[in-house]
């Protein structure tokens, strides 16, 4: 169970992962696995990757607060290989998202089903702007409208993420209530190892949250 | 070879084709330039050659293009490719214009490439193969395939690709890509290029605006050597139906490579081999049929026979409907229901 705490802080602070408003915060460690080739959506993805080692990131740690409109999730993982930009056609980016079931029950594994939605939140390395996907099945990702607001700084070898929302959902994605519970899970994409799309390092099992009340 | 596959019923109610002649390719390099300034002059496009033309025998474009892998194997089974780089491509070199230009030291300065200036798109033109006086070398134009068993579409994990129910042509939808560029791993020919600016994958698309209008390519319409055949390939009063499937001369390039492309060559045949006296000795080719096996199968033989024979034919004095057809001595025939003239057309511009 991570609790989303409550925090009055001002927004741009919430949105700094390098504020001082995050170090009281209880940091959860979770584990990241590599995503199975064998539920890739294309022949080539589950065939010509599946002997490629993937999942480079193997763990990452989560912090989480609402001020009661938005909710700040920080994400900060060792990754020394820093990848920011797509200078060449081999060179992918850096990445991370959270993921939350649309329906409660909707698999992770499968980044939701056809009638059990999942909302994913993501980050690039190469983008200043997050954004919103909704997903009913792997490679079905639509994107959804809601703003979704990244900051990421670089800390030595780590990344330091920030990735924020507004509570409420509209167009199909998620919405958290403060008092409220959810699931969420967590991916990363290092960019390093060629990873995009469906391969990445990510939560095998959704983590239950609790948002502080107001 | 029989393949059972999940897209059988998809397949398009036509299919655009081209033949290349290789006989009559000059290697001037109209068709490249045609496609770069029609498609390919906005950011992040500096570096695309949608239409390229490379010397043969030569490593290509990409830079051994035949050694990154893709397509599938003989069971159908997507092989495993490389994601060809910028350089590999050839890159678009950087000149020192503004210093020469606008530096005031243009008297001083010359005019020169910055960076890698070790490979280019066609690095290696005019090497060719042999030994003098029986060198050989030849000129190989190519696009992208539109293939009917499409290798980047099968790949795509965001159904990004598709191919055209009207005509087949295989086109990328910008707006689904995400710029993953599995597309680009998989195509064995390598004619996918990634976008740096817009990060999307961005390839030849066969000038569909113009085939909607009944206009031919603008690689086709523009060759000077008549080199390029454009049309449907079921169109059995068009040249490609007759060269394709009538007189089984024109063959497609890699046909191993599995993804059966739409794209045809009629195979080159070079001027007799010199003995060491200087005599004419016909008990070989110049250019090696082992060589033209690598690129066009075991097909190739009866192409060069067929090509052979009808030849040997109109030296002899006689008729050869076949070298009428390659000779295409009315331009348009070529276009067999793309003939018309763009001329014609009110083109709209987009607003």
């Amino acid at each position: 169970m991570l609790v989303v705490a409550k925090l009055s802080a001002d927004h741009g602070a919430l949105m700094d992962p390098a504020a001082s408003v995050w170090q009281p915060i209880k940091s959860t460690a979770l584990a990241l696995e590599a995503t199975p080739t064998g539920t890739q959506p294309t022949p080539y993805t589950r065939t010509s990757w599946k002997d490629r080692k993937i999942g480079a990131v193997p763990g990452v740690g989560v912090q989480a607060a609402h001020d009661g409109e938005s909710i700040f999730v920080r994400l900060e993982w060792v990754d020394a290989n820093e990848n920011r930009s797509v200078e060449d056609n081999n060179v992918f980016p850096d990445g991370a998202a959270i993921v939350f079931p649309v329906k409660e029950t909707a698999p992770i594994d499968t980044m939701g089903s056809e009638t059990e939605p999942v909302n994913a939140w993501q980050w690039q390395a190469n983008s200043e702007r997050g954004r919103s996907v909704v997903a009913h099945g792997v490679g079905s990702t639509e994107p959804s409208t809601e703003a979704v607001d990244v900051a990421a700084v670089r800390s030595g070898d780590h990344w330091q993420v920030i990735i924020s929302r507004k509570l409420a959902g509209a167009d199909g994605s998620v919405s958290l209530n403060p008092g409220g519970a959810s699931r969420f899970g967590v991916a990363v994409w290092e960019g390093g190892n060629g990873e995009r799309a469906g391969f990445k390092g990510y939560t095998a099992k959704w983590t239950d949250i609790r948002l502080a009340d107001a | 070879m029989a393949r059972i596959r999940k897209d059988a019923e998809q397949q398009p109610k036509h299919q655009v084709s081209m033949v290349f002649d290789l006989n009559k390719c000059l290697g001037c390099q109209t068709c490249t330039i045609a496609c770069k300034r029609l498609w390919t002059r906005d950011e992040g496009m500096e570096y695309m050659w949608w239409a390229t033309v490379n010397t043969q025998p030569g490593r290509g474009t990409p830079r051994d293009y035949e050694k990154m892998g893709g397509g599938f194997d003989s069971e159908d089974v997507p092989r495993a490719g490389h994601l060809p780089t910028r350089g590999e491509f050839g890159d678009a070199w950087k000149f020192n214009y503004d210093e020469v230009f606008y530096g005031g030291k243009g008297s001083k300065v010359h005019l020169k490439p910055e960076g890698d200036t070790t490979w280019g798109p066609n690095w290696d033109e005019d090497q060719g193969g042999g030994e003098y006086p029986n060198s050989y070398f030849f000129y190989l134009p190519r696009i992208c395939n539109h293939c009917t068993h499409p290798a980047c579409l099968d790949a795509c994990p965001r159904a990004a690709i598709e191919k055209r129910e009207e005509d087949g042509i295989v086109l990328i939808n910008e707006d689904r890509c995400r710029g993953y560029r599995f597309c680009m791993e998989a195509c064995p020919y390598k004619k996918i290029y990634f976008n740096q600016a817009r990060k999307v994958a961005q390839k030849c698309i066969f000038c569909f605006p113009r085939v909607d209008k009944e206009v031919a390519p603008a690689c086709a319409r523009m060759c000077p050597g008549r080199v390029r055949f454009a049309g449907y390939l079921d169109d059995p009063e068009g040249p490609i139906y007759k060269l394709v499937k009538d007189w089984k001369v024109a063959i497609p390039l890699h046909p191993e490579y599995g993804t059966e492309p739409n794209v045809y060559y009629v195979p080159p045949i070079a001027p007799p081999r010199l003995d060491k006296d200087g005599n004419v000795d016909e008990s070989s080719p110049r250019i090696p049929t082992a060589y033209l096996e690598h690129l066009f199968g075991p097909a190739v033989h009866g192409s060069l026979e067929i090509l052979q024979r009808e030849m040997d034919k109109t030296r002899g004095g006689g008729k050869s409907e076949l070298m009428d057809l390659l000779i295409s001595r009315r331009w348009l025939d070529m276009f067999h229901n793309l003939d018309r003239d763009p001329a014609t057309l009110e083109w709209t511009a987009k607003t």
